[in-house]
């Protein structure tokens, strides 16, 4: 004989009293913006993860002009960088016409070349600014949560800062359709002009690890050895969270 | 096939694998952060602590997500809100015994009856008479009677047999209808 099956004391005839504490106990719901929160702390799709610090920023200052089109564009190219990564979507380029990589430092002006270009800029490991300001991606602690208390304060941007913001995007921005292009040089040149420009921008990561994807494109054995040593500095500061992730699958190609 | 194509399809698949991580957390972050919110503050969380906790929870589960199949990752999620609770619970009293008697969470005194539809009001209610349960009653009871989680599963979630499931779920209801009527009583009728 099967016992009778249980039936929860909320479905029965019982205790209205009993009733309105289980009920409201089984109501009760993660606040809004939690999963977004969540999302970020576990680095979970950067353009999700940037996008909840954007969003908690934005919601604080209204989200209006071009605050908002900055808030909207960064989150698109983080969560765009996915979509365009060389490692998903676009094609390998079968040829790159791109010579030996010059060491050239943040401060040194981008190299004013039309067409053809003989050098690859990149930056050497050496100079990359050590990030004093915090990165876009919450979750740069490693397995630590972000305090719910602070996730949105972490978010704080002065208003004074969307023009540069608005400028790093666009940096930003045309550097990735370069590189979807097949233009690993301009790629890498709006990438020299970003790290001059913002050398502890709020988009400095993305900016380093699409230096990354573009070497590797880019092809040739100091590229690709290029990219390893920045890659492996990138690693040693972020060893979690979607960038990493970028950043080992495109290393993994070489390796 | 070159070594230089089989390393590109390496890097491929580590991507794929990477993208599959990150489709299957937010699916779990989708489907199951309320069911872990709940869980942990009817496990005794601090509400002012649980979207900690929470992250906490779920950052334990992406630690170890490949070992973690799809049909076990509720009770996945259940065994660590019960660990992390625990965690929290002993952080709470600690600081309480720092500060003081911790006010938070706590009803009144004595509610008014329309206090009850309160909805923050009967949820520290309900925690009050769980806090006063075992952890072994406390987890059977919110699996059963908040998340609506049949026994068999429940089992199941928490590796116990289906007899000691409903052993617990009877002794945990009548320490639950004792302390309501407690609680009924003194609570102040207009």
């Amino acid at each position: 004989m099967n016992p009778e099956p249980l039936t929860p004391l909320v479905k029965q005839e019982d205790d209205p009293f009993e009733h309105a504490l289980l009920r409201a106990g089984q109501r009760e719901r993660a606040p809004r913006g939690s999963d977004r929160r969540l999302l970020a702390a576990l680095g979970v799709g950067g353009g999700g993860a940037l996008a909840a610090v954007v969003t908690s920023y934005t919601s604080k200052v209204g989200g209006k002009g071009v605050l908002a089109t900055v808030a909207v564009s960064i989150a698109a190219i983080v969560a765009g960088s996915w979509a365009i990564s060389p490692s998903h979507d676009a094609p390998e380029p079968t040829t790159m016409n791109v010579g030996p990589p010059a060491e050239v430092a943040p401060s040194a002006p981008a190299p004013a070349t039309d067409g053809k270009v003989e050098t690859l800029p990149s930056t050497r490991v050496e100079d990359l600014p050590s990030s004093s300001q915090p990165a876009p991606r919450p979750a740069g602690k490693v397995g630590s949560p972000i305090p719910a208390t602070t996730a949105a304060a972490s978010a704080a941007v002065s208003a004074d800062d969307a023009p540069s913001l608005a400028r790093e995007v666009a940096l930003i921005q045309g550097a990735r359709a370069a590189l979807a292009r097949g233009e690993a040089n301009e790629a890498l040149r709006t990438l020299d002009v970003h790290d001059r420009e913002f050398p502890n921008g709020t988009l400095r990561p993305e900016s380093r690890v699409l230096r990354i994807e573009t070497l590797v494109r880019a092809g040739g054995e100091q590229n690709v050895a290029r990219a390893n040593v920045l890659g492996d500095a990138f690693l040693a500061e972020h060893r979690s969270g979607p960038q990493a992730r970028r950043v080992r699958a495109v290393l993994g190609r070489v390796q | 096939m070159s070594s230089a194509s089989t390393s590109a399809l390496a890097g491929a698949d580590a991507s794929t694998m990477a993208c599959v991580d990150d489709a299957r957390l937010r699916r779990i972050v989708r489907d199951h952060q309320d069911f872990v919110w709940r869980s942990l503050r009817r496990m005794g969380v601090a509400e002012s602590a649980t979207e900690d906790a929470t992250q906490q929870v779920f950052l334990v589960l992406s630690r170890k997500l490949a070992d973690v199949s799809a049909d076990s990752e509720r009770s996945f999620l259940f065994g660590t809100v019960v660990r992390v609770a625990s965690d929290a619970r002993r952080a709470q009293a600690r600081r309480r015994e720092v500060h003081g008697a911790e006010v938070e969470d706590r009803p009144d005194e004595s509610p008014s009856a329309e206090a009850i539809v309160d909805e923050k009001k009967a949820r520290a209610m309900l925690d009050e008479i769980l806090h006063s349960m075992s952890e072994d009653l406390r987890a059977v009871f919110v699996l059963f009677e908040i998340e609506e989680v049949q026994a068999s599963e429940i089992a199941e979630l928490l590796g116990i047999p289906a007899g000691t499931v409903a052993s617990r779920l009877r002794r945990a209801r009548e320490h639950f209808h004792s302390a309501a009527n407690r609680l009924k009583r003194t609570t102040r009728h207009p």
